[in-house]
């Protein structure tokens, strides 16, 4: 019995990275901005996850991950700093080709980049995720109004940059708002 | 890119749909090492990098012993085969063990020290009561980016001075003076680090370090031809503390994992020159990128021939800061 059970959570667990695993590291990439770090801070989660993966696969495991890497990526933001690890490369190296959806990445992430943390953190919950902003409110732990008039200003920053072609300055990381 | 809520929405899912997925495969068996490590810190001294005196034991297979489908005697050849290593003076090297990197070469002399050089260019060397290590000169503190970042995150000059100091010595090329059971600690934090995958101490209870008694001890088949003895051995049976194979291997493997085959051979005096355990194919887990895993192999050489190592010119003490940052130079 033991090793039945092992093998089924061992399929489960293997299905689920190879179905969902690229919409989680595009989740941490959206937070983050850096696409080395985004894997990697999803395949420790996925690990960690592993360990209770019998328990949670049957209840909105996507869920699940999702918010612990949102909340390992708040952490990185945390410590970053004290384990010099803070990247110079803000924006993720978009190859110089024709295809419109790398550029729209590099173009999408450089405006991310103009956002403080828990400003990226809601647009990203809002609109890559589609949570309701009560949703947000619970997992950012701010209040509904907070994530409305966050979402408000983000969204101004971003149109203002896009509208504008943003450059991809160096300096971003370093001088961002820490939220 | 244009900007409207849905434009926001829809650039958002198009760098979804251009993130490749991890490798699934791979994700689990880091997973399984984890669950490993976890597993064995709980029995902590035993699974520390460099146990010192706790030691390891090997367990016979439980129930009434092993069930011998050929040649008996073949067994008791494997078991007297051991003699040698049980001596205290051997060399080895070793590839593929589940949670200890590859060992390139090693040279025990129980009585005086040992000395052990990893395939992650990384080594172990004991004379009298004195340990030393040389780093592995890769990973996280390697190449001059890291002092790089440390230079650049605004810190006074004086820690500037002593990362910089750590970080050299752990480039690779210096001896280092440590106190083992200091290097069990860095080994024993949660973060990952090239100490993390280690082998034991050879000590005067526990003289052979190889694995071989360990698997053996697991040999449920054994037929002889020449010098040559092969069969089959129950993963399950082999001590899981001692990181060989991986745990819980029927889990991983499903029912190949009680009859794994195996290769030794003896030299003309009866003692083990080689051990190969070769492991299953196929995953019960069927993982989507399973391929055949490189085998388990042992090569013991220079019985009772190995001097005792001498001690390293120029080594160094190593500072309070190399210790942190060993906890996670792999992290």
């Amino acid at each position: 019995m033991k090793f039945r059970r092992g093998r089924d959570t061992d399929e489960s667990f293997t299905a689920f990275v190879a179905a969902r695993s690229h919409r989680l590291i595009a989740h941490a990439e959206l937070l983050c901005g850096h696409r080395e770090q985004a894997r990697d801070i999803v395949q420790s989660v996925l690990v960690r996850a592993y360990q209770r993966w019998s328990r949670i696969e049957h209840d909105d495991p996507y869920g699940y991950v999702q918010r612990s890497v949102t909340n390992a990526v708040t952490d990185w933001w945390r410590t970053a700093h004290q384990r010099h690890e803070r990247p110079v490369d803000v924006v993720p190296d978009v190859p110089g080709s024709q295809d419109t959806a790398l550029e729209d990445r590099g173009a999408l992430l450089a405006a991310l980049d103009l956002l403080t943390n828990r400003e990226r953190a809601i647009v990203v919950l809002r609109y890559f995720d589609d949570q309701a902003e009560r949703d947000v409110a619970a997992i950012l732990g701010i209040s509904v109004g907070t994530v409305k008039s966050t979402c408000h200003t983000a969204l101004r920053k971003m149109r203002i940059a896009l509208d504008d072609e943003v450059p991809r300055p160096q300096s971003f990381h370093g001088t961002k708002e820490q939220s | 890119m244009t900007f409207a809520p849905d434009d926001l929405r829809n650039a958002m899912n198009d760098l979804a749909r251009s993130t490749d997925p991890l490798e699934p495969g791979l994700v689990l068996r880091s997973a399984k090492r984890r669950r490993a490590r976890r597993r064995l810190a709980v029995t902590a001294a035993a699974a520390a990098l460099v146990a010192v005196a706790g030691g390891i034991t090997a367990l016979r297979p439980s129930g009434n012993g092993p069930i011998v489908a050929g040649d008996s005697r073949a067994i008791q050849d494997l078991d007297d085969s051991l003699h040698g290593l049980n001596s205290g003076n051997y060399a080895f090297s070793r590839t593929g063990a589940y949670l200890i990197t590859d060992i390139v070469r090693a040279q025990v002399d129980v009585a005086d020290g040992y000395a052990v050089e990893y395939g992650n260019k990384m080594s172990l060397l004991q004379v009298g009561d004195t340990t030393y290590l040389k780093p592995p000169g890769e990973g996280t503190y390697a190449g001059p980016r890291a002092l790089d970042q440390i230079k650049n995150a605004g810190l006074p000059q004086a820690e500037v001075d002593r990362y910089a100091a750590s970080i050299a010595q752990l480039d690779g090329t210096r001896w280092l003076r440590v106190d083992q059971q200091r290097l069990a600690q860095a080994a024993e934090v949660d973060e990952q680090s090239s100490l993390d995958y280690t082998a034991p101490t050879p000590t005067a209870d526990k003289p052979d370090i190889t694995g071989a008694g360990a698997l053996v001890s697991a040999v449920m088949t054994a037929e002889r031809s020449g010098d040559t003895i092969t069969g089959t051995l129950d993963a399950t049976k082999v001590n899981s503390e001692l990181r060989l194979v991986i745990d819980d291997p029927a889990s991983y493997y499903g029912p190949p994992a009680t009859s794994m085959r195996y290769q030794a051979t003896l030299d003309g005096q009866g003692r083990l020159t080689s051990f190969t355990l070769h492991l299953p194919a196929t995953l019960a887990s069927q993982a989507a990128d399973s391929q055949p895993e490189p085998p388990l192999a042992i090569t013991v050489t220079r019985y009772g021939d190995v001097e005792a190592p001498q001690a390293p010119p120029g080594a160094e003490s190593i500072t309070e800061l190399t210790y942190e940052l060993l906890a996670r130079d792999n992290d």
